[in-house]
């Protein structure tokens, strides 16, 4: 080492030279996304499929130190789980009373367009982001799946994240609850609109903070109160998100110094501890906002 | 470096960086991970000087880069000045002797997530340095100065077998 084509490079100019390239690459990529192509496509073919052996090995190991869970574990969960049945029966009956409800609301807010209706993929999540700074994963579909940038994440009934980067067979999604995430929210039942942003401190929790909730009032001049559950989608003011998703409900809710917002927080629908599995929403904001335009 | 050295180098970062990525739970304790790749940086840094520290930092940092940085460059600069440092200790270097490598992995660790703070959580105006330092960075630099305890031997018989094989192969030409 340190003999280049006969020179003897010295380690401070090679601390230099490096320095160097790392700068124009972020100079570079600062400039154009495609900078990442190339590298992208190698790293598609080589690091992905070993990823998708090694989380296979992982969901292997994990398996077999779960069968060693023992009895009294088993037993401890199976009461949970008969206390959570008798709630989930009581819920089932308050839950076929706000079906109507419901009803009438979506129309109210033309949230009509389910995303039942949107064509959806399933992606396998085959790696995490490796700094505990950031929540962001990588799943085993890409462009030849069709997926591209801005594409929206969804697992179970709840919104998770944002397609930020595709490669050939690998995408990259932001979560909602990385610190970097803003999503325009919307409160389900009142239509006002609030922004949900994670937070590093909160994730910890399995919170999200939502803010800039107008505080209205209503005909007789009472504030308009939110209450606890309260379910937060994602608003059509969204440019990158579709309309309606479930993003989570509201748990706690406050009034800002100013008096004229309201922050607090709320709790994610989909489950972020244990995701492995996700549908990607084909369909893109700008193509919706396109189609519908093309209609009028 | 010779050709065997910069294999095992590469496969070193990218079997770090898998199991760093791993989805299972297993390997993370108390949802923090150790930073394998800070590991191998400051380990090439330390055993082999401040060129192989610069080479290796900056492969760690551009493979994170590469899937989970919209800014590629960044994390290679970061690693690779780090493994430059770590290799101005390079002089006392001395196998048996694991405490200045301990040390070395923690302060390097510390200031690596000092910096990501800085950068990308504080010119965001995220404040809340408390639970930052509390809840990623420290659990982080123990739980990574605990894998070194385990690397370590691991890492310096690997170093010391390429070495020996080095020489004796060059041995033979002359």
């Amino acid at each position: 080492m340190g003999r280049l084509r006969g020179i003897k490079l010295k380690s401070r100019h090679l601390l230099i030279i490096f320095i160097a390239v790392c700068i124009v690459l972020m100079g570079l990529s600062l400039l154009s996304s495609k900078t990442r192509g190339p590298l992208r496509y190698i790293a598609g073919y080589t690091v992905v499929p070993m990823q998708k052996g090694f989380n296979k090995l992982g969901g292997w190991a994990s398996d077999f130190t779960q069968n060693f869970q023992t009895i009294k574990e088993l037993r401890t969960e199976n009461k949970k789980l008969q206390q959570q049945i008798d709630d989930l029966t009581v819920e089932n009956g308050e839950l076929a009373l706000n079906q109507k409800e419901l009803t009438r609301l979506e129309e109210l807010f033309k949230l009509d367009q389910n995303y039942g209706d949107y064509p959806k993929v399933g992606a396998r999540v085959i790696a995490s982001n490796t700094s505990n700074w950031f929540n962001s994963f990588t799943i085993d579909k890409g462009k030849k799946d069709g997926i591209r940038v801005n594409m929206n994440v969804i697992a179970g009934s709840g919104l998770v994240g944002i397609v930020t980067e595709v490669g050939p067979n690998w995408s990259t999604v932001r979560s909602i609850i990385d610190d970097t995430s803003y999503v325009s929210g919307m409160m389900l039942t009142s239509g006002e609109k609030c922004m949900v942003q994670g937070n590093l401190k909160l994730a910890a929790s399995g919170k999200m903070k939502f803010e800039d909730l107008p505080v209205t009032e209503n005909e007789e001049g009472e504030e308009v109160k939110i209450e606890e559950g309260e379910q937060v989608v994602t608003s059509y003011i969204s440019n990158k998100f579709l309309q309606g998703i479930l993003i989570g409900y509201v748990s706690e809710i406050k009034t800002d110094e100013s008096g004229l917002t309201r922050y607090g927080y709320l709790t994610p629908a989909a489950d972020f501890s244990d995701l492995q599995d996700v549908l990607v929403i084909t369909q893109t904001k700008a193509e919706t906002m396109k189609s519908n335009n093309g209609k009028d | 470096m010779k050709r065997l050295h910069v294999i095992v180098n590469i496969i070193l970062i990218v079997v770090a960086f898998l199991l760093q990525s791993m989805l299972f739970d297993n390997f993370s304790f108390a949802s923090v991970r150790p930073n394998l790749l800070l590991i191998i940086t400051v380990m090439s840094g330390f055993m082999n000087g401040k060129k192989e520290g610069i080479l290796v930092g900056f492969g760690c940092g551009l493979i994170w880069d590469l899937f989970y940085n919209d800014l590629l460059g960044f994390y290679a600069l970061i690693f690779l000045i780090i493994g430059y440092i770590n290799g101005r200790f390079h002089r006392l270097f001395f196998d048996q002797d694991v405490r200045l490598p301990l040390i070395l992995v923690g302060l390097s660790d510390l200031s690596y997530g000092m910096i990501v703070c800085v950068t990308q959580f504080f010119l965001r105006g995220h404040f809340s340095f408390w639970t930052y330092l509390t809840k990623v960075m420290l659990p982080e630099v123990l739980y990574t100065v605990i894998i070194m305890l385990l690397v370590y031997p691991i890492m310096t018989t690997l170093n010391s077998r390429i070495r020996d094989f080095e020489q004796r192969s060059s041995g033979k030409f002359v």
